[in-house]
């Protein structure tokens, strides 16, 4: 009883995954809890959040630890779940371990706190986060099988990120009123979290955080390092993705930021396929090297980019171009291919 | 299996459900560019190779994506080529080209590849120039400057052998693919290698550093556990087996013979061949897996310069005799059982690394390499009157275990060189010497001359199978005379024992030979041996003789064997090889006139020359690891 009406709540909420993935929550649930298990299932609580520009998962623990405690409680219920983890980045093992546990003591539940080796951006991506668990190499499996039917010990795991469990407890209680978090950094700016409704446009958010945006700025938005970025005047769009914003000074050097965000795909990527393992690095010389002498082999920075979005393994490889191409086009209105 | 329909290029193709795109593809002979894919393996899809183009999903890689009803694919697309090429591209300056000393240089998938797609391959500048080269004892070479990162070492050694001895250490464009743990101490050259002071290009440098630096132990997750002591290398060569660019390969003996073949002094070149050799080796000229090339590689060692040409198979049918001997007073005794074979060097080291406790299991009996080559070394270089020292020895084998077989002290040099099948084709193709088109000769006389039990060898069950013929024969011998020797007269019965032929993982049977009942295992791979010894080690089991072959399907399947490799080519040299049993006159290792004579008039009786010549010991090892070259 209690497992339908949940699941029917989180669907009339329209509960969309906080993570990445785009995925309804309920369809979720709904799989894993009809996924037959060998054993048992298992419920993880995802809280890798290893980017530079997102944090909203630590404000989370910080200001609603019980909340997402209880998220997890009701989904280790919904799915008849045993156990629970809460697969925390090593900085935030170390600062939330005594903030969760007794929360979990209190509730009595069996969550165990699991401090993930390394501070790195693949081990949020949910095969990836499973292969940690299991002592395996930190990277991303083959799908299917997915996670929901095959997961940790192959078994039906329902990951979801901190933030989804913490909006399932919201819908629980009737206190869910269409909100989440937005993440607000960039240069010169204080890093800032406020919770929001969702389907508000960009501009709205900033107006929120109490910026007024002009042409001194350019944006990069949604998804961190992986975002698109927006002049000011593209600001009227809904926010869609990971809700973060990354402010820009927009005479910031323009080998600076490609060079920055090409390194943390290079440097992130988990050297499992060829194109990501291979191109983002290639990709980040060819690039260093425009920088410095103006060249560019317009068909190799093209086959690079074409092999990368459409033949890497996991979305790392296939997102890794986004902020570099948008800039070029939405800020600094160049097309590459003219300047050889 | 519910059978569907598909479209590939516009025509339509019979599937089964929990095919993939690339399974129908191969049957049906569409070809599609693949690297890391192997039959032997998981499904990995790291080359990003495979790719195709499916309507409603875009490009997408065969290797990994299962058919489904109606869906229409595409395998020559503007965008699948341009895809292919770049990653193809990309893999090429991971591949340092070293064609002039690799034995794949006539048959090279990336050079292949190469051609028929129309890749740049130095549009991407080499990365790995002075990335260095490995060696397991005097086995296997790693070469990582020619690696292309695909994982199939690391999870044959894993999954197949349970051995472990690779990791894959670092991430992004600095993973690499190596030998477990640190690099140990050189034998010859000291000091140590240090790999820590390599290189040392910062992380925030913009060139990727030319050597792999220091392994991070903090970050490779991998030695988290630091279990790197609990594995090893037992010299299989399954990863050279199942390496798609030759990156790893046989420790390299052929110069040192070619140099002798050149300029051989006062010295007696002999080559004696395996087995097995004899129905792969035609795969290196372009012959059906399982094409019967024995006359062939008689005249190939005879038209290289080898003054003789002889047959391990001789010692195969030395090693069964002694063996089906030592299996009866086994069985006699207060002995352990069961009774493991021995001739199989990898599944030894097996042993006497990963289970020591069960070292007195092992046949003292030695290998057929180590028979023949210590006969050639006594009894026939008698023959000859001439100095065992100034006869020379090279084994051409399908095996890379055997390097490091003949090189053990306790072995005192009776084979001096070992070739791979592989090996020494590629000296015949060096040398212009088409084999198939050689016209067969005899092998030389007297140990040219073998038995169909020793042919067998070559494919699991075999030395089981043979060394059963035999025992069934002493046995019966033994209840006449109350002696294991050798007697004329005593009738042979049983022949066949097909319970032990196959190729599956673990064969078992109880069979009856000379009146008693045995209760018999035949096992091939190591990951099947160690979950045979663990049950054993619970005492769930209860075996009297078991046969143990560390490669899929026994030699056939060797790590010194032609490449590609898969369960259909092996059944085919299987078969081939009960095909020139049951033609051969003499079919039984006893029944072998050249080891009559070498019992009646080299031995003559004396067990303790027998045991000298024919028996060694084995003691456990520690880890020996690997070194840089």
């Amino acid at each position: 009883m209690f497992t339908q009406k949940i699941i029917k709540k989180i669907r009339k909420a329209g509960l969309i995954g906080r993570g990445c993935n785009n995925f309804s929550t309920a369809d979720k649930w709904e799989i894993v809890r009809k996924a037959k298990a060998k054993k048992e299932k298992f419920v993880i609580c995802n809280v890798s959040e290893s980017e530079p520009d997102v944090f909203k998962d630590r404000y989370i623990l910080e200001n609603y630890p019980e909340k997402v405690v209880d998220g997890i409680k009701i989904a280790m219920k919904t799915i008849k779940a045993k156990k629970g983890f809460i697969y925390l980045n090593p900085e935030y093992y170390e600062q939330f371990y005594d903030y969760i546990m007794p929360i979990v003591e209190a509730e009595k539940i069996n969550i165990e706190l699991y401090k993930k080796p390394l501070h790195d951006y693949i081990g949020g991506e949910e095969t990836a986060v499973v292969n940690s668990m299991e002592g395996k190499r930190v990277e991303p499996r083959l799908k299917p099988p997915f996670p929901v039917s095959k997961g940790f010990l192959n078994e039906p795991t329902l990951i979801n990120n901190c933030e989804t469990f913490y909006a399932v407890s919201l819908i629980n209680s009737g206190e869910y009123k269409n909100t989440k978090f937005y993440c607000l950094s960039g240069d010169n700016i204080k890093k800032q979290v406020k919770e929001l409704p969702i389907e508000i446009s960009i501009h709205r958010v900033l107006k929120e955080f109490d910026h007024t945006p002009s042409n001194k700025y350019f944006y990069q938005v949604g998804g961190g390092v992986s975002g698109n970025c927006y002049n000011f005047k593209q600001l009227n769009k809904k926010f869609s993705g990971l809700a973060s914003i990354i402010i820009y000074d927009i005479n910031k050097s323009e080998k600076d930021v490609v060079i920055k965000w090409l390194d943390f795909f290079k440097n992130e990527s988990c050297g499992q396929c060829v194109p990501c393992r291979e191109g983002t690095y290639r990709l980040r010389n060819i690039m260093e090297e425009y920088f410095t002498t103006g060249k560019l082999d317009k068909e190799v920075f093209e086959d690079l980019i074409f092999s990368l979005q459409n033949t890497s393994f996991c979305q790392l490889g296939k997102v890794s171009a986004n902020a570099m191409l948008s800039y070029f086009k939405n800020i600094k209105n160049k097309n590459l291919n003219e300047k050889n | 299996m519910k059978k569907i329909k598909i479209n590939i290029n516009n025509k339509n193709y019979f599937a089964k459900l929990g095919e993939t795109i690339l399974d129908v593809a191969l049957r049906e002979k569409i070809e599609i560019p693949h690297l890391c894919k192997h039959p032997d393996l998981s499904i990995k899809a790291n080359c990003r190779v495979c790719l195709v183009e499916v309507k409603g999903m875009g490009l997408v890689t065969s290797c990994s994506t299962q058919v489904e009803e109606a869906i229409e694919v595409f395998t020559e697309t503007e965008n699948i080529k341009r895809a292919r090429k770049t990653n193809l591209e990309l893999i090429f300056a991971e591949h340092i080209e070293k064609c002039d000393t690799c034995i794949y240089q006539n048959n090279c998938i990336l050079l292949k590849y190469a051609k028929e797609y129309d890749l740049k391959i130095s549009r991407f500048e080499e990365r790995k120039k002075h990335y260095p080269i490995w060696q397991f004892s005097d086995s296997i070479q790693f070469d990582s400057s020619k690696c292309i990162d695909c994982r199939n070492c690391v999870e044959v050694c894993e999954k197949m052998q349970t051995c472990n001895f690779y990791e894959i250490a670092e991430r992004g464009v600095e993973t690499v693919v190596k030998p477990r743990g640190q690099p140990v101490c050189h034998p010859e050259l000291l000091p140590v290698p240090d790999w820590n002071s390599r290189a040392g290009v910062s992380e925030s440098s913009n060139q990727v550093s030319e050597m792999p630096k220091q392994v991070r132990h903090d970050t490779c997750l991998d030695l988290l556990n630091n279990n790197d002591n609990k594995f090893d290398c037992t010299y299989c060569g399954q990863c050279i087996a199942h390496c798609p660019v030759g990156a790893i390969s046989g420790v390299a003996h052929w110069q040192d013979v070619e140099k002798l073949l050149e300029n051989r002094g006062n010295k007696i070149l002999i080559a004696q061949i395996a087995p097995s050799i004899r129905v792969s080796i035609g795969e290196e000229f372009g012959q059906e897996p399982g094409k019967i090339m024995t006359g062939q590689l008689a005249a190939s060692m005879k038209k290289l310069g080898f003054d003789y040409a002889f047959d391990v198979s001789l010692g195969a049918d030395l090693t069964t005799y002694e063996e089906a001997r030592e299996l009866i007073k086994w069985l006699e005794s207060s002995k352990p059982r069961p009774m493991f074979t021995s001739c199989c060097p990898s599944w030894v080291k097996f042993v006497e690394f990963f289970y020591p406790e069960f070292i007195s299991h092992l046949t003292t009996t030695n290998s057929p390499q180590i028979c023949s080559g210590s006969i050639i070394k006594t009894y026939f270089a008698n023959i000859l009157k001439k100095d065992p020292l100034d006869i020379i020895v090279v084994s051409i084998v399908p095996c890379t275990a055997k390097k490091h077989e003949a090189n053990l002290e306790k072995h005192a040099k009776v084979v001096d060189y070992v070739l791979t099948t592989r090996e020494y084709a590629y000296l015949l193709h060096k040398h212009k010497i088409d084999l198939p088109n050689l016209k067969p000769e005899d092998l030389d006389k007297p140990l040219g001359i073998h038995s169909g039990a020793a042919v067998i060898y070559g494919a699991s069950g075999g030395v089981m199978e043979s060394a059963l013929r035999s025992a069934d024969y002493f046995l019966r011998v033994k209840k006449q005379t109350g002696s294991i020797k050798y007697k004329k007269g005593i009738a042979m019965t049983r022949i066949e024992f097909k319970q032990v032929r196959g190729t599956q993982g673990i064969k078992e049977a109880t069979v009856k030979v000379g009146g008693q009942k045995l209760n018999i295992a035949v096992i091939n791979e190591l990951g099947n041996a160690r979950d045979f010894l663990e049950k054993l080690k619970e005492n769930k089991i209860k075996y009297d003789y078991v046969e143990v072959m560390a490669c899929p399907g026994g030699c056939i399947g060797g790590g010194g064997q032609p490449v590609p490799t898969n369960s259909e080519i092996r059944a085919k040299r299987a078969a081939a090889l009960y095909k020139i049993d049951e033609n051969l006159p003499i079919r039984t290792a006893h029944n072998n006139p050249v080891v009559q004579k070498i019992y009646k008039k080299y031995f003559k009786g004396d067990e303790e020359l027998i045991e000298k010549i024919f028996h060694s010991k084995f003691k456990a090892v520690e880890k020996a690891g690997y070194y840089e070259i």
